[in-house]
């Protein structure tokens, strides 16, 4: 480590004892969308000096930076590759037809029919007993995951075929 | 390989899958630093689990959350960094509220914390306050202070040693 580097007491003082005056944050913390513009370094001088006068007291945003920073730099170097059941899931969200699954209003409209089918796929094989399929796994997924965001809303009356759900996650083959 | 990022928002079902297959490793990757380096062991949720949460909120109510992004603001590996990290954040923080036994939902948003000890203003740049914040209040090293910052080390030992003269010359004026 260079001498310069070592932590220096007499420095650490000096700067502690600059700061009598905390300020309140002066602004809301920056976007997403402002904090990655900063990362790739899209931001003019007064940009960034607005940024990081916020992360100077923002210790949320901070963290934010400083992990983005390693997993970008990570990422640009090893290019990981995510577990093909994870890209599999991801990919069904959007069906064919050219409609995000999840991008149904589905908690203004009726249940829709894919779901019901989904469900009724799920239970009939549950009660069936026939060959748990890898789709059947990644549909049980899919459910779980938009009852969990709330943007599976059921009326009341299918209520019976959501628990079955519940035990069918719980139960299902690993 | 190109991802037709407009496809993708029409409901272009190849294209969705282009994008997941482009960006799955980013995702996934921003999910295993935040549980690798925070410790999920208390979530009962796995990294391939948190992933799919974050493709489910980038398509949820027609691409909402996707549609946030500007391309000629930041690339979309970074936002989707920080999107990542953002949602696998909220996913232990979500646990660690109802581990406590306190109610998600009359909790307020989680404030960014005023911790940074600061200096008299104009005295110092937002950058020298930063690098002094990160080395001294934060204990970073050098090299991780530069990495954060995307600048080489003799940067911030440069901008170190500054900030340190002013506050010298300042408190010797007095």
């Amino acid at each position: 480590m260079p001498v310069d580097d070592q932590k220096n007491p007499t420095d650490e003082r000096l700067w502690r004892s600059a700061a009598p005056m905390k300020p309140a944050l002066s602004a809301a913390c920056p976007g997403q969308l402002e904090l990655a513009s900063y990362l790739d370094g899209r931001r003019s001088a007064a940009e960034i000096e607005s940024i990081e006068t916020h992360l100077v007291v923002c210790r949320e945003c901070r963290e934010a930076v400083a992990d983005a920073r390693l997993i970008v730099v990570a990422t640009a170097r090893s290019r990981p590759a995510a577990p093909e059941r994870v890209i599999e899931s991801a990919q069904a969200l959007v069906s064919a037809q050219s409609q995000p699954l999840l991008g149904l209003k589905w908690r203004t409209a009726r249940w829709p029919a894919a779901a019901a089918a989904s469900v009724a796929i799920c239970v009939f094989g549950y009660h069936t007993g026939t060959a748990w399929t890898a789709s059947t796994d990644l549909r049980l997924d899919q459910l779980a995951t938009e009852m969990s965001f709330g943007v599976f809303d059921p009326p009341d009356e299918d209520a019976g075929e959501i628990e079955l759900i519940a035990a069918l996650l719980t139960e299902r083959p690993r | 390989m190109d991802v037709n990022l407009h496809h993708c928002l029409e409901g272009d079902k190849q294209a969705w899958d282009d994008f997941v297959q482009r960006y799955s490793g980013v995702i996934y990757a921003a999910v295993g630093h935040v549980f690798g380096s925070r410790g999920a062991g208390s979530t009962g949720r796995t990294t391939e689990d948190v992933a799919q949460d974050v493709f489910v909120r980038l398509v949820k109510d027609d691409y909402r959350l996707l549609r946030k992004f500007e391309p000629q603001r930041a690339s979309l590996e970074t936002w989707l960094t920080l999107v990542a990290r953002s949602v696998a954040i909220d996913c232990l923080r979500k646990r660690r509220l109802e581990t406590s036994g306190l109610d998600p939902s009359q909790i307020p948003a989680a404030e960014p914390t005023p911790d940074g000890q600061t200096v008299p203003l104009h005295l110092l740049t937002a950058r020298q306050r930063l690098v002094l914040t990160l080395l001294f209040d934060e204990d970073r090293s050098v090299a991780q202070a530069a990495q954060m910052l995307n600048v080489d080390e003799q940067t911030i030992r440069s901008t170190k040693h500054k900030a340190l003269s002013r506050l010298r010359s300042h408190f010797q004026s007095r």
